[in-house]
This record gives structure tokens, C-alpha cells and sequence, in this order.
């Protein structure tokens, strides 16, 4: 997928004035909200669990070596075949090489955030392979020309009237804005696909290592068509998925779907060991697991970033985003979109790329608040911020009228009486810069800073109301 | 190329991980039960009825086969249905459920024993299976894929019934991970795949407007029967395949 992180800003600003983006996104996440709470209020002890699910992901990923290992032999033992990746090229290439080794025309795809991450489609595309994304959500942005905007629900940006309308020009079907109609639109079309693929390609929930299984989670059946029917399964996940045991995979399915809907088990939970063994009429002949690092084994030796791998991608954090819900999911320009898409954006993509995302925050902590895996983003946010501040390339960079007034703040501070005589003038003159709580004028590129932000007119200072104040106060409790 | 990835991402990884590696511990084996916390027979179904009832799916309780033969009856005109494919499964053969289903207009099919491929399968309206397991917490059968016991069988139809034996109930699904070790560490271990099913396929990928059978069933009808209610003409009661201490 194209890096567009750098155009945050500008994207964020458009994405906030949208109206119905903003209508859309504010009932998506009260709707997420309410079914997240529930799921969780039916658990005895939801704080246990999620402690529990840090535990499981913590432990796991410091065994990584052993676990990745076990996982290999498992896959290979099972029947199938195990591929590692260092990066999206290499990961491109292996798929590419499959396609051409098992003669595929066709191919069918599960909602994967992995292939967005080596931008899969766009290279089979143009390689002349025909490739359907099947999540209805997944397939509605693929015919849009887009890319998905959430973990778990891709085309909540759009409203019936856009899918109605796309539909209508690019499947050449009567123009209908129910839902229920044209979801049954997508399943037709859809369900042909499925009959006449040659591979599938998914992604995966987890990895379990002491059989080799993998996990996939969903609720349309989309993802057992595209492991059931075609000849051969790809499947792509990024080497933090794997975890040791059974008992590691029950604590972390007793969050996931609670987490992402609300719910105790997704409708479809498809565990695949290998591919179908002898004399199976469905499943596919060969089963191929990719592990690509892409960066995960370097944000693994970090002490801070280290816990953005934990992330189940249930979508939680977004849901509860004040950024997100006016930003809308695109703006983060790419992958990975609300508190956990600062993070790994920031981490996955190269030092830098995705600056303007780490300010993408007011700190308010909900996200870390519903982590069912107890990340604790706010934490990792004003590190990296930190870490920027210190880089020297980002503090070359930093504007003039950024650095300038923080300066003069900070000299001022440190002499009361020029502070003093500066917030005089102020006081005096703030009417003639400001109408109605909005800059009249500012010098060069701070007017742009000035246009979306009110200024409170200063008052009395504290400093000349504490005598009174504190008479007041002392008085009062005098009486008691 | 290949080999030198995987040389280095383990050990990018080992580099990487060393960091926190306090004690490089063996492996933690979880021991595997003797036989999965099966719920006593006699247990009744509520819970699990209300779970689907929740989910807008159904669950008839069959004390014979006889009532059984009713229940179909009743999917078949509830649904309209013409034609039915199954599981080349004994406890499917030992109920009869093709003389039922032929008795009402249905037309079989077992997709293993036809010769003509998925033609048949994707134009039948009903698919059945028989459940390897069930959880009463949830709702949820659980499938494991074998000869003769398909993947599509409960995909491809726009309804899915499971017969499920109240000798194979786990009542939490914390139970899970005993029953999947269970498995592993029977004679020939895990299959292809294990399918836990909760409900009907669904989705609200637009404007989070709840739409059934999107991609899968828009139904699932759940039958629970008592194994002893079986004719033990065959065997069958016996061969039920999960004991329990009576």
C-alpha cells in the first residue's frame, strides 16, 4: 500500500469538515462501543482476562525463536509447507512464485491487514492474475478503487448510497440502497468466484505452535470458502501471531471477539493443521504459511515499541479514538489506522515516515483503556514523541514559529516581572488581535496555525485573585 | 534466497528477544487429558437453546428418531426445501435421515459418493452435519473435516442442520483447548481442519445494518438428541464416540 503518512495533516483536516464521514464514524463507534461492553460485562473477571491475554502475548513473544521453530516443524510435519519473509518484496515474490508454480489464474481473498502491508492486489493485478477481495467490506473497497479504513469493519467510511451507486456501475446490477439487497448482490457474484478459484490467500488470527495450526476468526464464511474450495491456500501472517499452546490460544479467543463485537465466538472459527489429508473431498492440496517479519523482529528488541506486537487487531481502539472518529481512517495514511495505526505505522514504517501521526493524539488514554491485551499506547505515543524531539534530522526541521513562542515562554517564566509586564500588554491589547474568540491576524505560516484554533481572552491573572481567594477560602472553613 | 531469510529472521529474532530473555525456559507441554470434561448426558439443553435463540438460529430438542423425522419434516416445509446434501456419517445412516427427508420430496445427495463433483452441492438448499462436539456456553458446533464429512456441506447451503449427541457437550468454551490436545493425541491427531460454528453467517459491512447468509447459511437449526434413544440394532449406541462414566 502507498505511504501517504506524511500527508496526515491535510488529510485529517479534509476527512473532519466531511460531514457524513463524520455522522457515519461517530454511530460506528457508539455501535462498536455498546457491543464491545457487552461482550465484556458477561465475562467474571474482565480485568483478569485482559491481564491474562498481556501475560499470554508478553510470554509468547520472548519465546519467539523456539515458538517460530516448533511452529515450522509443526506446519511442515502436518503436511504443509512454511516460507519466511524479511520484508513485503520477498513476501511478494514467494506468493508471485506460487502462482506461477501451481498455474493460478484465479485467486480469492480473506480479509488480510498483511496483504494491505505488501500491497498484494496491485502486484497480481498487474501481473494479469484476476484476484477478488471476498469480505463483503473488503470487496465493496476493492471495487471503489480504495483501500480499507478499519481493522474490522474496511468500508465504514461509505454509506448505502456509495455502495448502491457502485454496485450499479461496476456490477452492472439495478440500483438498490438496501443493504440486505445488496449484500445478496455480493454473495451471487461472489459465490461464483469461490466455485472457479484456483488459490486462496488469508491472512491469520493466530498460529498455534505446539500443532501447527492456524486460526482464522470471522462472521461471513468467506474465509472458509476461500480455505475450502480452491486447490491451493496461502496463507500470510506476520510473525507475531504465533503463540505456544492451546491454553495460550483459549485466554487470547476468550478477548478477540469480544473485544472486536461483542461477541462469545465468532460465527465462523476455521482451525487449519496442514492441508486436507487423503480421501477429503473439500480442503485445499497444498497449504503454504508465509511468516514475514517486515520489521517485527527490530520493533521486537525495542523496549517500548516492543508492545505494539502484542495487537490482536480486534479494532477496540479505534472505536473509542476521539482522532479517529474525525479523522476517519484514511487520513493515517497508511496500513494501520487509530491509536494502534500511530503505533505501528510509526513503527513498521521507515524512522520518520510517519511523524505527524505521534501528535495524532490528545493523550485521553481510552484506547488503552479497552485494550483487551493491556497496551498502553498513550505510553508508547509520548515516547516516540520523545524520540523525535531528540532526532536530530526532526529538530532541524521543527518551524520557527513553533520553537520561537516556547522559547520566549520559557525565558519569560524564568523573570516574573517582564512575564508580568508581558500579559499586561497582552491583556491591554488582545481585543485588537482577536473578534470573538478568533485570531484577527498572525505573521507568515502562524495564521494557518491560528485558523482552527479559538483563544480564550485572558483574564484578571490568578496571581492578583489568590489574596482574595484564599481569604475566602480560609474563611470558610473557619465557619465549620 | 529462501533459506537465508528464515537464517536470518531467527536470528533477528533471537538477537531481538535476548533483550528480555530471563530464563531461556523448555517448553511448557500442557498435558493432555484422558478425555475431554464432557457435561453429564442427562444436562439439560437451555442454555445452549437460549444462546442461539439470541442469534436468530433454532434448537430442537429430538428424544427419538421419530421426533427427529418430525423436526425434518417441519426445516423442510419451513424452508422449502428440494433438494439436501449430507455427511457420509454413521449416526446420519443410523437415523435414517435420507428415508425421512425422501419421504417429504427431498432430493440426496452425499457429495463423497457423487461422482459429479460440487454441481450437486451448490444447488442444494440444505446441508447436514453431525457434530463432533458442541458448547453449551455459546452455542457452538464444532466440526472436524474427514472423508466423507465435508467442509462445504455446512457452507454452501443456505440452510445447516447439526446433529448433535448429548454425550459431546463441554459446557465452557475454556473447555476448548482439552478438547483440541484430546484430539491431537489421538491415533491420526488433528485434521485439515477443526470448524467451530456459532450462528449463521452474517455480516454489517454497510452502515452496520445486520444482514444473515452472506456468504453461508442464513440458518442453523441445532437438533440435540439423547445417544440412548439410538436403535442398538447397529451398534451404534455403543460406537457413539465419546463415553462417559455412567
Amino acid at each position: 500500500m502507498e505511504v501517504k503518512t506524511e500527508q496526515f495533516k491535510e488529510m485529517a483536516a479534509k476527512a473532519a469538515c466531511n460531514e457524513t464521514l463524520n455522522r457515519t464514524l461517530r454511530h460506528a463507534g457508539e455501535s462498536f462501543r455498546a457491543l464491545r461492553e457487552k461482550g465484556f460485562s458477561q465475562l467474571e473477571d474482565p480485568e483478569g482476562s485482559r491481564r491474562r491475554g498481556h501475560e499470554v502475548k508478553d510470554r509468547c513473544l520472548s519465546r519467539l525463536p523456539e515458538l517460530l521453530r516448533l511452529l515450522e516443524e509443526n506446519v511442515i510435519e502436518a503436511g504443509g509447507v512454511v516460507h519466511w519473509a524479511r520484508d513485503a518484496s520477498e513476501a511478494r515474490r514467494i506468493i508471485m512464485d506460487l502462482v506461477k508454480q501451481y498455474g493460478v489464474r484465479t485467486i480469492v481473498k480473506g480479509k488480510s491487514m498483511m496483504t494491505e502491508e505488501i500491497a498484494l492486489n496491485k502486484e497480481l493485478t498487474r501481473k494479469g492474475i484476476e484476484v477478488w477481495e471476498t469480505d463483503l467490506g473488503e470487496f465493496i473497497v476493492q471495487l471503489a478503487g480504495e483501500s480499507p479504513s478499519h481493522i474490522i469493519a474496511p468500508a465504514i467510511h461509505m454509506n448505502r448510497e456509495e455502495v448502491a451507486c457502485l454496485f450499479e456501475k461496476k456490477l452492472g446490477v439495478d440500483y438498490t440502497e438496501d443493504p440486505e439487497a445488496l449484500t445478496m448482490i455480493a454473495r451471487r457474484v461472489l459465490r461464483e468466484k469461490f466455485l472457479g478459484a484456483d488459490m486462496g490467500i488469508t491472512g491469520g488470527n493466530m498460529a498455534v505452535a505446539e500443532t501447527g495450526t492456524l486460526a482464522l476468526f470471522e462472521n461471513e464464511g468467506n474465509i472458509r470458502f476461500a480455505t475450502s474450495l480452491p486447490r491451493v491456500h496461502v496463507a500470510l501472517i506476520g510473525l507475531e501471531k504465533v503463540v505456544g499452546t492451546w491454553d495460550d490460544f483459549g485466554a487470547l479467543l476468550n478477548l478477540l471477539p469480544r473485544s472486536a463485537a461483542g461477541q462469545k465466538m465468532p460465527t465462523y472459527l476455521s482451525l487449519i493443521t496442514g492441508p486436507k489429508k487423503a480421501g477429503e473431498e473439500d480442503g485445499p492440496e497444498a497449504f503454504h504459511l508465509i511468516l514475514l517479519d517486515n520489521g517485527r523482529s527490530r520493533i521486537l528488541g525495542d523496549t517500548v515499541l516492543r508492545e505494539s506486537l502484542f495487537c490482536l487487531r480486534c479494532g477496540a481502539c479505534l472505536n473509542v479514538c476521539p482522532v479517529y472518529e474525525r479523522a476517519g481512517g484514511h487520513s493515517y495514511g497508511w496500513v494501520y489506522s487509530g491509536p494502534i495505526g500511530m503505533l505501528l505505522n510509526s513503527a513498521l514504517l521507515p524512522p520518520g515516515k510517519a511523524r505527524d501521526l505521534a501528535f495524532a493524539s490528545t493523550l485521553c488514554g481510552a484506547c488503552a483503556e479497552v485494550c483487551p491485551v493491556l497496551i498502553d499506547h498513550p505510553k508508547i505515543i509520548l515516547d516516540i514523541r520523545r524520540r523525535l524531539s531528540e532526532d536530530p534530522l526532526w529538530k532541524g526541521r521543527l518551524a520557527l514559529e513553533e520553537v520561537l513562542p516556547m522559547k520566549v515562554y520559557a525565558w519569560l517564566s524564568l523573570h516574573p516581572g517582564l512575564f508580568r509586564s508581558a500579559a499586561l500588554l497582552a491583556r491591554t491589547f488582545q481585543t485588537l488581535m482577536t473578534s470573538s474568540g478568533r485570531w484577527k491576524w498572525l505573521p507568515g505560516t502562524l495564521a494557518r496555525w491560528g485558523e482552527k484554533r479559538r483563544i480564550p481572552l485572558l483574564k484578571k491573572p490568578f496571581r492578583t485573585r489568590w489574596p482574595g481567594l484564599e481569604k475566602a477560602i480560609r474563611g470558610g472553613r473557619k465557619k465549620h | 534466497m529462501r533459506s537465508g531469510a528464515r537464517k536470518q529472521i531467527l536470528a533477528d529474532v533471537k538477537r531481538s528477544t535476548g533483550v528480555w530473555h530471563g530464563e531461556d525456559g523448555p517448553e511448557k507441554k500442557d498435558g493432555s487429558p484422558a478425555r475431554p470434561p464432557w457435561i453429564p448426558p442427562e444436562t439439560p439443553w437451555d442454555e445452549a437453546a437460549k444462546e442461539l435463540e439470541a442469534l436468530s438460529d433454532k434448537f430442537h430438542l429430538a428424544r427419538s428418531p421419530r421426533e427427529l423425522h418430525r423436526v425434518l419434516a417441519e426445516i423442510v416445509r419451513e424452508h422449502g426445501i428440494s433438494r439436501a446434501i449430507r455427511w457420509d456419517h454413521p449416526l446420519l445412516e443410523e437415523l435414517k435421515v435420507d428415508a425421512s427427508l425422501r419421504e417429504c420430496g427431498v432430493e440426496m445427495g452425499i457429495p463423497a459418493r457423487k461422482k459429479e463433483g460440487r454441481g450437486f452441492s451448490a444447488r442444494a438448499d440444505l446441508g447436514i452435519t453431525a457434530a463432533d462436539a458442541f458448547v453449551m456456553e455459546s452455542g457452538t458446533i464444532v466440526l472436524r473435516s474427514r472423508p466423507g464429512w465435508g467442509r462445504t456441506t455446512s457452507l454452501l447451503p443456505p440452510v445447516h442442520l447439526a446433529i448433535v449427541t448429548s454425550d459431546q457437550r463441554l459446557a465452557r468454551l475454556e473447555d476448548l483447548p482439552g478438547l483440541i490436545r484430546y484430539w491431537r493425541d489421538e491415533a491420526d491427531g488433528l485434521p485439515g481442519a477443526v470448524t467451530l460454528i456459532t450462528g449463521h453467517s452474517r455480516t454489517a459491512d454497510i452502515e452496520l445494518t445486520l444482514v444473515s447468509g452472506v456468504h453461508g447459511p442464513g440458518i442453523v437449526h441445532v437438533v440435540g438428541m439423547d445417544p440412548l434413544s439410538l436403535p442398538d440394532s447397529t451398534g451404534l449406541r455403543r460406537s457413539t464416540r465419546h463415553q462417559w462414566p455412567r
